[in-house]
């Protein structure tokens, strides 16, 4: 495997990328976009990019995208940031579901 | 800008060209020879930009003449006109005894209706020579160096036209070899117009620097065109690659918004904003490979911010107003102008890279998979990166082509030049 962040910070951004293409609205795209920002800039945009398929759907995307925010807890993020990440992505899908 | 402190000069001149039966427009006899010299002063500074204008046109100026000799090591046989012209502009500069105005001369209103026109030809000249300065970093086409030396011709001829016309004012002193000035003026003219100039550097030149609104927030979308403004002005030092993404975010969603808005007002818009949301939809999904460490830009990043947030209130059924449209394009350009410029610029000095791309994890192969170490990678050959390609593409060619042909001043100026006096003292004929 991958040592260290990288690949968890890669397939979080490949997943909020992923998300704010496939958005309903362009506000809710806004929202996505600025959690990816948020990431770039918690980890100093210290990370590499990721391989493009990430999931087929929306869900499978949050899911994924969540799974490597909390994977990053301890590692680049503080629990901190990674809590305001997850409350940035869970208002992000409220727009885009609502 | 070139075009419009070049349309002041011309339309100064213009003016100034009509003044006919200019002997009686002297004051009394004992102020005209004080007179004559600030007039002759005046005549120094248009001069000064005449000369300085050809400065910049000369190296791109190649004469349209079909050459005699077409071996490139040996002389064409054929001089350029333009450099005739320049030549001829020194000589007369270098046998005059007058020295340009001085500030104070330029800036304090004379009372004498005749010198005041004068003052302010020479107030434009004197202004117009400021856009050189900013027009000699860019590179300057062949067309458009034409353009520059028409102008210039345009100008010379007029200066030859009222020196001829000031002829018997006592005191005055004619220009140092002015037929042949006006020869060369004339060669010139002919000569690039053998072709069509090229007058896009119009839009070249000094610009006013864009000051941040500050004071109350309008409510509605003057709110927002308030931000909006405020990210052009925010954009003026380089901004980091995280915040220019920002920055991207808000216009792809501010063209998003004002499509619906301006369907109501100006359908004809519509496409505009449609494809503008796209283009940054697009771009905004390329700059998500781009990093870097260098730069400023808080200012636009926390405008953009504010463009969003304000946005968020408008519903569809707000009314946009024309005029509120209208300025919301025109700061569009303006932002698509300078985002193209800061994405080139960005990979041309180096400030941004391109995120490495992890490798595809591939359990079947067998292979060991090394630890990344490098995050980024810099950029060799920018032109090749579809970021660049997109804003050069759909951001700088899209916008509006400056008008080619010649402009209402330039017209005016070529028929005053030909316009003869009714009255017995002016001459007959065209003396050059």
């Amino acid at each position: 495997m991958h040592e260290g962040p990288a690949p968890a910070t890669a397939a979080a951004r490949a997943a909020l990328g992923y998300l704010a293409d496939q958005a309903a609205n362009v506000h809710a795209a806004s929202d996505y976009e600025r959690v990816l920002l948020t990431l770039d800039m918690y980890s100093a945009d210290a990370a590499p990019s990721a391989f493009e398929d990430v999931g087929a759907d929306q869900r499978t995307a949050v899911l994924a995208a969540r799974r490597s925010l909390l994977a990053l807890e301890g590692e680049q993020l503080t629990s901190l940031q990674v809590e305001i990440l997850l409350a940035m992505l869970d208002d992000a899908l409220t727009g885009d579901l609502g | 800008m070139y075009g419009e402190s070049g349309t002041a000069l011309r339309q100064e001149m213009t003016d100034l060209l009509r003044m006919h039966r200019v002997q009686r427009r002297f004051g009394a006899a004992d102020e005209v020879a004080h007179q004559v010299l600030l007039i002759r002063q005046y005549r120094e500074n248009v001069l000064a930009w005449c000369a300085n204008a050809l400065q910049l046109a000369i190296p791109m100026s190649f004469t349209n003449l079909p050459p005699r000799n077409p071996n490139p090591f040996e002389p064409s046989g054929n001089l350029s006109a333009a450099r005739d012209l320049a030549r001829e502009l020194a000589r007369a500069r270098r046998s005059s005894t007058a020295t340009p105005a001085a500030l104070k001369q330029l800036t304090n209103r004379h009372e004498n209706t005749l010198v005041e026109k004068w003052r302010q030809v020479a107030r434009a000249a004197a202004l117009a020579e400021g856009d050189l300065d900013q027009m000699g970093r860019q590179s300057v086409t062949t067309a458009q160096a034409a353009g520059v030396v028409s102008d210039v011709a345009a100008i010379t001829q007029a200066l030859v036209v009222l020196d001829r016309r000031y002829h018997r004012v006592p005191g005055w002193t004619d220009l140092e070899h002015g037929a042949s000035l006006g020869w060369a003026a004339l060669a010139a003219a002919l000569d690039v117009n053998l072709t069509v100039p090229d007058h896009s550097l119009d839009t070249a030149g000094w610009q006013p620097r864009v000051r941040p609104m500050r004071g109350r927030v309008p409510a509605g979308l003057l709110g927002v065109l308030q931000a909006e403004h405020n990210v052009l002005a925010g954009l003026d030092p380089f901004p980091h690659a995280l915040r220019l993404r920002l920055v991207v975010d808000s216009q792809r969603v501010l063209s998003a918004r004002l499509s619906p808005l301006a369907r109501r007002t100006d359908p004809a818009q519509v496409p505009f904003w449609d494809e503008r949301a796209g283009t940054y939809a697009q771009i905004q999904r390329q700059l998500r490979d781009i990093g870097g460490i260098r730069g400023g830009g808080e200012r636009a990043a926390a405008e953009a911010a504010n463009v969003v947030a304000r946005l968020k209130p408008i519903d569809g059924s707000t009314v946009i107003e024309p005029r509120t449209l209208a300025a919301f394009r025109m700061l569009a350009q303006r932002i698509d102008d300078r985002i193209a410029a800061v994405i080139e610029e960005g990979f041309r000095r180096g400030d941004f890279v391109v995120r490495v791309r992890l490798p595809r994890l591939d359990s079947t192969s067998g292979n060991l998979v090394h630890p990344v170490r490098a995050r980024y990678r810099p950029v060799l050959d920018a032109d090749a990166l579809p970021l660049v390609q997109t804003a050069r593409q759909r951001l700088r060619d899209r916008r509006s082509v400056s008008p080619s042909g010649p402009d209402a001043s330039r017209v005016e100026l070529h028929a005053a030049l030909a316009h003869r006096s009714r009255d017995a003292g002016s001459p007959r004929t065209l003396h050059l």
